[in-house]
């Protein structure tokens, strides 16, 4: 998080309002229009977060995933936390299955349906973390365009080594700043969300490491064969089991 | 009907139950990451004091601030859970067929409307209950076979336990003893957590 300040955004830009800039626009139609029309991709992020402390106490933590998407509904995630935690999250269309090598357990949930369906189903309902689950949506562009209130073009940025385009984006809970790769592959490189409406503002960040467009899509990278000795748990999202009522 | 009342009223009761447990503690589970596996890691585990939690909002990663959910009208929220098909058909009513003006028909008359009633009431209840839990079912066979006696805990204060266990595996789920005390393990807030619920059939 070094180089990081807490609000980098406000200092920089005009006071937010319902506006986009065109510049800002193009490159990320350009950018959504580009992720989604590949068939199948694959990146490696280095992925952090900020967790305040009742006190003030800011503490970081994170863990490297490795994420490949086969459309129309198919996923595989492998987190590897900073702490040794390992996850491996399989998406095939038919079921969700979760593997948590640490502690030997696995779930499986039957879900059908797109890749956004499925996904939303396994953060909203599930309440399972899946970061920067819309790069995989089919609605990727709604979420960066139609959802922010203003939007601006800071200039160009170079991460690792690549031209960026840096842009702020903003709506009521979040600023968002994205770093997309400039040229015929507009990639984002780099992600900082800053959570406004939660206590100390704590900010979640995202360095891409790799993407690959070719990736190894075969049937068994979406085949979840659990280890003989694993032990099969279940999902009980607290919220889901409120008896009757309204959501 | 009055067995699926009771059944529908013990585990809504469980689940006001479960819901509570959950609330009240672990709440650092919320928004991790991943499970937990504790040991050197500043997770505070399940109540254990002295450390740090992980808990955040930023953990989720989400582009459109805490809940990924989408605006209303904007593909799939919360309501619409597709492909987990639950037939929409209600059972047929009794034929009423000619009905006289004697006073049996229109007890008879009163007696299916009141049923009708009961009926549409019990498939709403049981509709919402179905919407809600369907993909749910795992569990609520789970804690209606294995009553919820204990409190939730983390993995972290779980692999802290000092206890010989023992695990069965009764109706494909695992169970767990420790200290003459039974286990069950979920995915609750996006972390691995165990629970202390009475002994599964047969133990």
């Amino acid at each position: 998080m070094a180089g990081l300040v807490s609000h980098p955004v406000n200092a920089e830009i005009p006071e937010p309002g319902p506006d986009v800039g065109e510049q800002t626009r193009a490159t990320l139609m350009n950018f959504t229009k580009f992720l989604s029309s590949q068939k199948s991709f694959s990146y490696t992020a280095e992925m952090g977060y900020e967790a305040v402390q009742n006190s003030g106490l800011r503490i970081e933590f994170g863990a490297t995933r490795k994420v490949t998407v086969q459309r129309p509904n198919r996923a595989r995630i492998e987190a590897q936390r900073r702490d040794g935690g390992k996850r491996l999250v399989i998406i095939d269309g038919k079921e969700i299955s979760v593997f948590d090598e640490n502690e030997n357990v696995y779930a499986i949930v039957p879900r059908e349906g797109t890749l956004s369906e499925i996904i939303d189903y396994y953060v909203d309902e599930l309440e399972m973390p899946l970061p920067l689950a819309e790069l995989a949506s089919d609605d990727l562009s709604e979420v960066l365009t139609e959802n922010i209130s203003f939007g601006h073009t800071i200039g160009e940025s170079t991460i690792s080594g690549i031209l960026c385009d840096n842009l702020v984006l903003q709506n009521d809970e979040v600023d968002i700043q994205l770093w997309i790769a400039k040229g015929k592959k507009p990639l984002p490189r780099r992600v900082v969300i800053t959570y406004k409406n939660e206590p100390g503002e704590p900010q979640f960040w995202a360095t891409f490491v790799k993407w690959d467009l070719s990736p190894d899509v075969d049937d068994k990278q979406f085949t979840f064969k659990p280890p003989a000795d694993a032990n099969r748990i279940t999902f009980a999202p607290r919220l889901a089991v409120i008896p009757g009522g309204a959501e | 009907m009055i067995a699926n009342i009771s059944r529908l009223q013990i585990l809504t009761g469980l689940s006001i139950f479960i819901m509570l447990i959950f609330v009240a503690i672990d709440t650092d589970a919320r928004g991790r990451g991943g499970g937990g596996r504790g040991g050197h890691s500043m997770s505070r585990g399940g109540g254990h004091s002295g450390g740090f939690s992980r808990s955040s909002a930023s953990s989720r990663g989400s582009m459109r601030g805490r809940s990924a959910s989408r605006p209303s009208g904007g593909g799939v929220s919360r309501g619409d859970r597709g492909g987990r098909d639950r037939p929409e058909t209600r059972p047929d009513r009794p034929d009423r067929g000619d009905r006289g003006d004697n006073i049996s028909d229109r007890q008879n008359d009163r007696q299916d409307a009141a049923r009708d009633r009961q009926n549409d009431r019990q498939d709403a209840a049981r509709d919402i209950h179905d919407d809600r839990e369907d993909w749910y079912d795992d569990r609520r066979r789970r804690v209606a076979a294995a009553i919820v006696i204990g409190s939730v805990i983390s993995a972290a204060s779980w692999n802290s336990m000092s206890c010989a266990r023992t695990s069965v595996v009764v109706d494909g789920i695992t169970y767990w003893s420790c200290d003459g005390a039974w286990y069950q393990s979920s995915y609750s807030g996006g972390s691995v957590t165990y629970v202390v619920v009475n002994a599964p059939a047969g133990y």
